[in-house]
């Protein structure tokens, strides 16, 4: 009963850190190409990882934003952990996070499928 | 050079494609489960919590299978037919790699909410994630069907 109760009072915490670093995974997944942000590269053809801004032809630039995401992802969730370790998040903070966290994936699902497709002509 | 497991690129695509299909199931299972128990259907709560476990596990493997595939991709399926006979297949198939990549941390959140036993007003917060994450899974497979259509990995040179 009281690692029930312990559990159900660590899930706001749970889902505060992984909706924290939900929001921040999308968020650097819009602004790394928006800012221009080097990131790894990976040349199929050639076989070698380089560390660019761009990517041109077969060369993949994937890789590296995934890898800049992951650890934007990584950040906040070790931030926010040690944040609600002090301080619980309320259902408030733990609603905020859940919409930001949706809607910045939402967006940048949105911005990639734009910007891909209205290079298609 | 040759791209990296470019000649065993079609049974790692076959690999690719089950894999696919069961994440879309697990995912589904995950959101309709989550769905029940944010709505009060305690019995469900071990498929919950089962589902919560499956998915991370379908998902990931899925996904890494997919970074490994995709400099064979790139060059043998990209390079040498889309993007000169079907640019729209190509552009589909980026989408399809950046909402792969934005699923997974909506589904980690869902899985690990259904592991734990929760207040209401947080499963409704896995809830949420359980179904954004199964329609991205979901996007992933159709627009991977629909480039596949046009052009599989693996395909006769």
């Amino acid at each position: 009963m009281s690692e029930s109760l312990s559990s159900e009072a660590r899930a706001p915490r749970v889902a505060a850190t992984t909706l924290a670093g939900a929001a921040a995974f999308a968020g650097s997944y819009l602004f790394v190409p928006a800012w221009g942000v080097p990131r790894l590269i990976y040349h199929p053809l050639r076989r070698v990882f380089l560390f660019a801004v761009g990517a041109d032809g077969p060369a993949m630039s994937y890789y590296g934003l995934v890898l800049w995401s992951s650890l934007a992802f990584a950040a906040a969730f070790g931030v926010t952990w040690a944040w609600t370790s002090r301080r619980p998040p309320t259902e408030a903070t733990v609603t905020t996070l859940a919409s930001t966290a949706l809607s910045l994936t939402a967006l940048a699902v949105a911005y990639n499928a734009w910007h891909l497709l209205s290079t298609v002509h | 050079m040759t791209p990296f497991l470019a000649g065993a690129s079609r049974w790692l695509f076959m690999l690719h494609a089950v894999l696919g299909f069961t994440s879309v199931g697990a995912a589904t299972h995950l959101a309709t489960y989550s769905i029940g128990l944010w709505r009060g259907v305690e019995p469900w709560r071990w498929r919950t919590r089962l589902f919560g476990l499956l998915v991370p596990l379908i998902v990931l493997a899925q996904y890494s299978l997919g970074l490994l595939i995709y400099p064979a991709y790139r060059v043998t399926v990209r390079l040498a037919w889309l993007d000169k006979k079907a640019p729209l297949a190509a552009a589909l198939f980026d989408v399809k790699e950046h909402a792969a990549a934005l699923a997974l941390p909506l589904l980690a959140g869902a899985a690990l909410l259904a592991r734990l036993p929760a207040a209401k007003s947080t499963r409704a917060v896995g809830a949420w994630l359980a179904i954004a994450g199964a329609l991205l899974v979901w996007s992933v497979a159709l627009l991977g069907l629909y480039v596949a259509s046009y052009r599989p990995l693996g395909g006769i040179p």
